[in-house]
């Protein structure tokens, strides 16, 4: 066990004055820095030729890729798959797969169909022969499925309304 | 080769039996001059980070360059100059002038952080002010007053082995040293005079 006499005494140098050997006391009296943790491990990475350490700018970049690559994938799901236009679903919104049902085919008859888009015309306009109304406006709903109608191909979606 | 413990060789012996390629001989020199080295480039460069690379290339040298020691110099000399001429070759690319960054001073505060409950905290705050101040006017030492004062009365080095790793003369070590610490007894004695008018 050094005394602090002792110590003091080791750390005198000869030949200086009061002034400079308070600083050198002081100075040695600082805190010594030490290695952090894991240098040796970071040491034989170096020696081996390899990175010590991850720098932050390739987390940043790695992490920025995630997010580039994420909403990459987002928006090509949108493009590619156009959900709108798959077959099988209909105006309601139910989504689900197109799955072949077997047994009774339910089929709204084609003339209560017809009977439906004459009634769905407003009453105020003149009368006008079907060659006249089909040159004033084409028939929006010649082409679309009525909701709860089956499209052709005895095809039934299956699924959950998200409404 | 000789049969003694590896701890108890001499720096000298180590080396020369790593150049015999034993790595465990490479592996105690690291063990030894890790901390020291780290020591002596954070006070330098005020940079815990770059403090640390620092003493790995210095490790690297060493482990390279293991033939080109020769035993006319003494292996402390020897590694010191390795690792003061990377220091000074870092502060000249970076034109570092923050001596001890936010973040140094976080890591360091982690080496004396602990206040146990039979300490006087005021004693202990009053420590550290005083460690903070003498830290900013080492700072403000020019590069080469600052590496002779810390090789000196921080390293412990002797001023021949000093003046060999500077590669200046004795006498002009003797000088840096003593300019450095004149500078430094400034606050030194703002310190003291502090302390003398509380008590």
């Amino acid at each position: 066990m050094v005394s602090p006499e002792q110590n003091d005494a080791q750390m005198m140098e000869p030949g200086i004055g009061s002034g400079e050997q308070r600083v050198r006391s002081a100075l040695q009296a600082l805190p010594k820095a030490t290695c952090p943790v894991g240098f040796e491990f970071r040491l034989e990475r170096r020696l081996s030729g390899k990175a010590p350490r991850e720098s932050r700018q390739s987390w940043g970049m790695g992490w920025l890729g995630a997010g580039v690559g994420v909403a990459a994938a987002m928006v090509l799901s949108f493009v590619v798959f156009d959900f709108g236009s798959v077959a099988g679903t209909n105006p309601a919104g139910i989504t689900g797969t197109p799955v072949r049902q077997s047994g009774v085919q339910i089929e709204q008859p084609a003339d209560v169909a017809k009977t439906t888009i004459e009634t769905a015309a407003p009453a105020t306009q003149p009368e006008l022969t079907p060659e006249q109304l089909a040159a004033t406006k084409p028939d929006s709903m010649k082409d679309k499925t009525k909701p709860g109608t089956l499209p052709d191909g005895n095809y039934q979606t299956v699924g959950t309304n998200p409404r | 080769m000789n049969n003694k413990p590896i701890a108890s060789l001499t720096d000298e012996e180590l080396i020369a039996a790593f150049q015999q390629e034993d790595a465990a001989a490479f592996d105690e020199i690291v063990r030894r001059y890790r901390d020291p080295l780290y020591n002596f480039v954070v006070r330098l460069l005020g940079d815990t980070l770059f403090s640390e690379d620092i003493v790995q290339e210095t490790f690297v040298r060493v482990y390279r360059n293991k033939h080109r020691y020769h035993q006319v110099a003494k292996f402390s000399t020897w590694i010191y100059t390795i690792a003061s001429n990377l220091a000074k070759t870092e502060m000249r690319r970076r034109k570092v002038r923050n001596f001890f960054s936010i973040s140094s001073k976080g890591n360091e505060e982690r080496d004396y952080d602990i206040i146990d409950q039979g300490v006087d905290v005021e004693k202990t705050v009053d420590g550290r002010v005083r460690t903070e101040l003498i830290l900013r006017e080492i700072e403000k030492l020019p590069l080469h007053f600052k590496e002779a004062v810390l090789l000196r009365d921080v390293q412990d080095l002797s001023y021949e082995e000093i003046a060999e790793i500077l590669k200046v003369p004795l006498g002009t070590v003797k000088s840096r040293v003593n300019r450095g610490r004149t500078r430094l007894q400034e606050v030194l004695k703002f310190l003291a005079n502090e302390e003398t008018d509380r008590g």
